[in-house]
């Protein structure tokens, strides 16, 4: 009896460690994974695209604005939803759809830049 | 003790098997970005714009007064004009002035001249890819102008080319 107990315990075991193994295996394929469509969607939905445009578009015109001009950016616009728009180090920085800026675009301009955040837009000030 | 040299074992071909995932996954995720990543090149239209801009800046009145920029302030005419150093490390701005007869007169410049050998090098082998982004936008310009030197007023020709690099 105590034989038959050692050997069901043994393969108890064995098969629990099989188990968790497995389950280990499954939720690490599976994090790769996910990691691998998230990448693959933010290339496929063009947020990167949208983000670049935006901060291609804003930066020509700061770089050919004088002073005294503003210009206003809606927070729902074309590309998509701007959450953010930062100017830091000479680069402009634009949000869109909770993809935030890392490298930014740089800018050049000879006066004052600002930006001003509004309930529904941007407003970005020459001075 | 056989038993834990299998364990050890499985957990190695465990292993291999994860990053033989990683790199089918990155290697597809590879293939998706040079798919879908699109690189949008505005340098020559920066180029157009800085150019217009130093143009501004030296014609302040319709006339280049070529004794009131210092042979100091021409090595550095970006930053004579206010653009700052951030700024400049970017581009390359040559100015040649030119007299009634034809003789250079004044030179105002800024910037890394290699930028030029780069442009140059891009356009004879032509560039393909990735390498299309590193090519440096370029314009050149030339202006009939009055000028004003040495208290004599008379009008003249300045070249001007303007380059711009990647970020």
């Amino acid at each position: 009896m105590n034989g038959m107990g050692y050997q069901h315990k043994m393969v108890n075991k064995r098969g629990t460690h099989l188990v968790n193994k497995a389950v280990i295996h499954i939720i690490i394929v599976g994090v790769v994974f996910v990691l691998f469509f998230m990448a693959v969607g933010d290339s496929i939905n063009g947020r990167g695209v949208k983000q670049q445009i935006l901060e291609k578009q804003l930066a020509l015109l700061i770089d050919s604005a004088a002073p005294g001009m503003s210009f206003e950016v809606p927070k729902k616009n074309l590309h998509g939803f701007i959450q953010k728009i930062e100017l830091g180090n000479g680069k402009i920085f634009v949000a869109v759809e909770g993809l935030f800026s890392i490298e930014g675009y740089p800018y050049f301009s000879r006066y004052q830049v600002n930006v001003i955040e509004e309930d529904n837009k941007f407003i970005i000030k020459v001075e | 003790m056989g038993s834990k040299i299998a364990q050890a074992g499985e957990s190695i071909i465990m292993i291999y098997r994860l990053v033989l995932i990683g790199i089918i996954a990155l290697v597809v995720f590879g293939l998706f970005q040079m798919t879908y990543t699109y690189h949008i090149d505005v340098k020559t239209s920066e180029a157009k714009i800085l150019s217009r801009g130093v143009a501004k800046c030296l014609f302040s009145g319709g006339v280049l007064d070529l004794e009131k920029i210092s042979e100091g302030e021409r090595k550095e005419i970006l930053n004579y004009c206010g653009y700052s150093f951030a700024d400049t490390k970017r581009f390359y701005v040559n100015l040649r002035a030119f007299n009634v007869n034809g003789e250079e007169i004044a030179r105002f410049y800024q910037g890394d001249s290699g930028k030029g050998w780069v442009k140059k090098l891009f356009d004879t082998f032509v560039a393909k890819g990735e390498q299309k982004k590193r090519i440096p936008g370029r314009i050149t310009k030339e202006y009939k102008a009055h000028m004003l030197n040495e208290g004599e007023k008379f009008e003249g020709t300045l070249l001007m080319e303007v380059l711009v690099n990647d970020d």
